[in-house]
């Protein structure tokens, strides 16, 4: 939220499980947005970089993920990932991350988050591809990603983004 | 917690043994690095700690990966570094230059500089001890001068690859910090050069503690040549480490990038103590101070003259705060870099826990680990002056 005197708020209250209070907040309110955060799958990924071990990987069709039976719980993954998006796992002892759910990409579906959406406000798709849905999307919306001066190369788009969005 | 933090940042991924392990390397290099005066630049002064350095360098060497080791989510796979390393990887590189700077370097220079007396001490020796320096000498017992000359030259030239190698292998461990983008705290091409000036700075300040504490319990007396020269050497030291943490300091201030306002919160706040009092006041402005005026670094009798018994004392005192400073360094940069979200709308807390894997307790047995290690080593081979074996008889 982005108060009338400029100032950003924000909050996620218990992740959101249990919604969104409305914030009592004097002086009223300029702007309000939602911004889901989830793991880039940078084609320049600083976690891969760093993995010692090489544990993390990109796949050939782009996505990045953890190998569990080789990750040595180091952590330097999580610390070089710009976007919080990668946390350790209590019980295995490993890195995990967003795997764009890639156990239902192969087999052809998309994303549960994409899947689920009621307002479909989450598109999913090759990137680089010429005529898919996400193609004409990229076409026809202001397209953003987060953090570009760092130069990893995301490839989770934002459509419209907020430049308060960091 | 203040503020919005990332979920993932809640509990904070490195901790106390992570603040060790920088720690820990820097005491190897800074060791090294004196001990290299005495051997390559000839600094006549502090030779009573070039063996001492060499062995606290191997003690401090010995212990520096072990937290890193405890701290792994799967300490049994931590061999895959070696056998299958990313070699994009600032860390997985790490485990190569450590295991050169202590197989090549520093084993190999403490035994040919030692040669000479394992060989004596197997010939004095009876019994198992004889067949363990036996075994020490590695089956090479030529002890004579054309030998000797040889393990001498050997010793010079490991040293003169030793420099830029302690030079390296702290200098990597800031470059693995350094080297994050992703957090503006890290992110500075002067890291692993602030890095290696501090690790010069706890080097010698340690072995001045050591020598000090030890010549005092062996109830000999303190080679105050030797001990004016290493406080000497401290303040210059600590001259350059300062300016290189200010100039960062100023740089980062100038430059006001998006982060400046998360990273003043943390400062004046988070870090207050353990930056502002112990790395700055505590740490190096209060030992600049007394080393300046009491050491001879800026008048050669010492800005005033102080008697010899308080001058030890201060010496001890200011390696002490030193260390104290270092360590709240090494704190400020492993710690500090996540108690702000990569937000950089929040902060959170660390709280050190006592018992556990990653706890006080155990980051305080990594401490005096190498100390034990140390006074073992100590024992098999003494590194004092007054140990030296005389020349053996003419056959």
């Amino acid at each position: 939220m982005i108060r009338s005197d400029g100032e950003v708020v924000v909050d996620s209250p218990n992740g959101g499980i249990e919604g969104f209070p409305p914030i009592a907040e004097e002086g009223g309110t300029l702007r309000t947005f939602f911004v889901p955060k989830l793991c880039n799958h940078c084609e320049e990924a600083p976690c891969v970089q760093v993995c010692p071990v090489g544990a993390t990987f990109i796949t050939d069709d782009g996505a990045v993920l953890v190998d569990e039976e080789y990750c040595i719980g180091c952590g330097y993954c999580v610390q070089a990932c710009p976007y919080g998006a990668r946390w350790f796992d209590p019980e295995k002892h490993v890195a995990r991350k967003c795997t764009f759910c890639y156990h239902r990409l192969a087999k052809g579906k998309v994303p549960a988050c994409v899947e689920v959406c009621p307002t479909s406000a989450r598109l999913f798709g090759e990137v680089g591809h010429r005529a898919n849905p996400l193609a004409r999307f990229l076409r026809f919306n202001e397209i953003q990603v987060l953090k570009p001066h760092l130069n990893t190369k995301p490839k989770v788009f934002y459509a419209n983004l907020d430049g308060e969005v960091r | 917690m203040q503020g919005y933090i990332y979920p993932n940042e809640f509990e904070l991924r490195w901790s106390l043994l992570i603040v060790l392990y920088p720690y820990l390397t820097g005491l190897v290099a800074g060791a090294f690095i004196l001990a290299s005066l005495a051997r390559v630049f000839n600094v006549k002064e502090v030779e009573p700690t070039y063996r001492l350095a060499l062995l606290t360098a191997l003690a401090f060497l010995i212990v520096a990966p072990l937290p890193l080791l405890a701290h792994l989510g799967h300490p049994e796979r931590s061999y895959e570094i070696f056998l299958t390393p990313n070699r994009k990887s600032a860390m997985a590189m790490f485990g190569f230059v450590y295991a050169w700077y202590l197989m090549v370097v520093l084993l190999l220079e403490i035994w040919f500089d030692y040669r000479r007396d394992f060989v004596l001490r197997a010939r004095e020796a009876t019994g198992p001890r004889k067949w363990f320096y036996y075994a020490l000498t590695l089956g090479s017992t030529d002890i004579s001068d054309r030998a000797l000359g040889f393990d001498d030259k050997a010793g010079r030239w490991i040293t003169i690859i030793g420099i830029p190698s302690a030079f390296l292998l702290h200098g990597y461990v800031g470059f693995i910090f350094g080297s994050v983008k992703a957090n503006p705290w890290w992110s500075s091409v002067l890291m692993p050069v602030v890095f290696l000036f501090s690790a010069i700075v706890s080097g010698i300040a340690l072995v001045l503690i050591i020598y000090i504490v030890a010549t005092l319990f062996r109830g000999k007396k303190v080679d105050m040549g030797c001990a004016d020269k290493l406080a000497t050497f401290l303040f210059y030291a600590m001259v350059v480490d300062f300016s290189l943490e200010m100039l960062d300091f100023i740089h980062r201030l100038y430059e006001s990038e998006e982060s400046i306002e998360i990273l003043s919160q943390l400062i004046e706040g988070r870090l207050f103590v353990s930056l502002i009092v112990l790395q700055v006041v505590l740490g190096t402005l209060v030992p600049l101070i007394w080393l300046g005026v009491v050491s001879p670094a800026l008048s050669w009798r010492g800005t005033r003259k102080v008697p010899a018994e308080v001058r030890r004392l201060i010496y001890l005192g200011c390696a002490l705060l030193v260390q104290v400073g270092i360590f709240s360094i090494r704190w400020n940069v492993v710690i500090g870099e996540q108690l702000f979200s990569k937000s950089l709308r929040g902060l959170t807390v660390y709280k050190a826990e006592l018992l556990g894997v990653e706890g006080l307790l155990m980051a305080g047995a990594f401490v005096i680990l190498p100390f034990i290690i140390l006074w073992l080593l100590v024992k098999i081979m003494p590194p004092w002056v007054e140990n030296e074996l005389p020349a053996p008889p003419e056959a």
